[in-house]
């Protein structure tokens, strides 16, 4: 094989690998699945939301229950292989560490994707506002994909404190903040049907963290798991 | 005719060299008392 | 402890003289602004303190970058000490920010993109001290704190950039012109003090981070023992 394609080979194997202990387990989607619903019917109440919700709030509202759940599953994702050392199985593995990353973002993102699928319909209904479009879907692949190749490296980061996980919401949110609103701001442009020229600036933001995101584990996840 | 806002520009100000001061205080302290450590160390 | 640097010295007696100095010259010999008056004058510390802790965090990335390559963890001391006086000057920016802004716009809080942005990474660099106090062995708080700076000065930009962008489209009843706070047409004996007032600071900044630098190489020799 070339090195080219065994990389890939190897964060199939980290991506299939997650989503079969997923399979087997269904211990992480379902929990993330529910927990944000809980939060969607808390913020209905504690907003006093109406059935007819504004196209910026319904936004800021799926955003926020899935920037939560997708946080249980990126501690839980990272816990897993600390718990029953499986990390240093993973780590002997003869491939670059950086494959790990993208094996395991990836996977949070499948996950976390997987969730906002199930949201949508269900904002759709509650809200009686239809969400499905095409564009939204792009624009929760660019936002997620974001924050979850973020939230894998500061897993990685938390995971070795005294406190666990506990630290990962502290150290990813303020980092997360501008993929947090330039998300809300596309989703709020789509809904309320703005053309894709005035959504540019937050599409090209997306892009930007995306990259930079994605580069800094590359260059960093090695150093951060280093024995 | 410009607002009288002297008494916000010496808050403003003063605001700026307290937090200023307590902090190199802090520091003064700390160092103070890494001082001391040191000193006790050495006694050993 | 090794004696303190000659030069150390002479930084501290020099801002002795040059922070009263700079203070008497922004009350005194800084021309009024016509509309907002004397408040005006909080600009150029306020601004100042801004610059001195951006200027921090540049600072401690470097220094965490320098930490990786080296792994010296002089590097590191450097890479904290930075960040904890860019911690101190933010919070200077943001506290003046808000008395300038009580006269002015009548509110606390303006959510202004520069403000807001100061504001985040003060919760960003709270975190890194929560991060390191939960980490055991100096190498490792020194790792992963490096790794942190660095993400977290990458992340600034972005932040500002969309704070921007959201404020544009969803502006707040203040209306000051496009820029914000400094509408207001800078006089060339205010640039004078403006740049006074920075010099001034990244001076109090060097300073402080020196100092500081020496407190964790103390702190350090202390707990091999």
């Amino acid at each position: 094989m070339k090195p080219w394609t065994r990389y890939l080979y190897m964060i199939w194997l980290i991506v299939s690998k997650d989503i079969q202990v997923e399979w087997r387990g269904k211990q992480g989607v379902p929990v993330m699945l529910v927990f944000a619903l809980l939060i969607v019917f808390l913020f209905n109440f504690a907003l006093q939301l109406s059935p007819e919700l504004q196209a910026g709030l319904a936004a800021g509202l799926l955003w926020v229950s899935l920037m939560f759940a997708s946080t249980l599953g990126l501690n839980r994702s990272i816990s897993l292989e600390v718990e029953n050392k499986a990390l240093d199985g993973l780590l002997l593995a003869p491939m670059d560490r950086s494959a790990i990353f993208f094996g395991k973002s990836l996977s949070n993102l499948f996950f976390t994707f997987m969730v906002a699928l199930v949201l949508l319909p269900v904002f759709s209904l509650l809200y009686d506002q239809n969400m499905l479009h095409l564009n939204l879907l792009l624009v929760i692949f660019l936002g997620v994909s974001a924050f979850t190749s973020l939230g894998t490296l500061l897993a990685a980061l938390s995971i070795q404190t005294r406190t666990r996980d506990v630290l990962l919401p502290v150290l990813l949110y303020p980092l997360a903040l501008p993929i947090l609103i330039a998300s809300v701001e596309a989703s709020r442009g789509i809904l309320s049907g703005q053309s894709k020229f005035e959504l540019q600036s937050w599409l090209f933001l997306l892009l930007a963290g995306n990259f930079l995101f994605y580069a800094a584990g590359i260059l960093f996840y090695g150093t951060i798991l280093e024995e | 005719m410009p607002a009288n806002t002297t008494n916000e520009m010496l808050w403003g100000l003063i605001v700026i060299l307290v937090i200023l001061l307590i902090y190199t205080l802090s520091l003064y302290l700390r160092t103070l008392s890494a001082k001391s450590q040191q000193t006790k160390n050495q006694e050993k | 402890m090794t004696k303190q640097p000659k030069v150390l010295g002479i930084l501290d007696i020099l801002l002795l003289i040059l922070v009263p100095a700079s203070l008497v010259w922004i009350i005194f010999f800084t021309p009024m602004e016509a509309v907002m008056g004397n408040v005006q004058k909080v600009f150029y510390y306020h601004v100042a303190a801004a610059w001195a802790g951006m200027l921090c965090f540049i600072l401690a990335a470097l220094a965490g970058a320098a930490y990786l390559h080296a792994r010296r963890l002089q590097w590191d001391w450097l890479s904290l000490s930075a960040i904890e006086v860019g911690v101190v000057f933010s919070l200077c920016a943001i506290f003046s920010g808000m008395i300038w802004a009580r006269p002015i716009w009548n509110t606390w809080w303006v959510w202004d993109p520069r403000l807001t942005t100061t504001t985040i990474m003060v919760l960003i660099y709270l975190a890194y001290f929560i991060l390191r106090s939960g980490l055991t062995t100096p190498e490792v708080q020194a790792r992963l704190g490096s790794v942190y700076a660095i993400i977290g000065v990458l992340t600034v930009p972005l932040t500002f950039f969309s704070i921007r962008l959201f404020r544009t489209i969803h502006p707040v009843v203040i209306a000051t012109g496009s820029t914000g706070e400094s509408a207001f047409n800078m006089s060339p004996r205010m640039l004078v003090a403006l740049f006074i007032s920075l010099s001034v600071f990244t001076l109090l900044m060097a300073d402080l981070v020196w100092h500081r630098y020496r407190l964790a190489k103390l702190q350090s020799n202390n707990r091999k023992r």
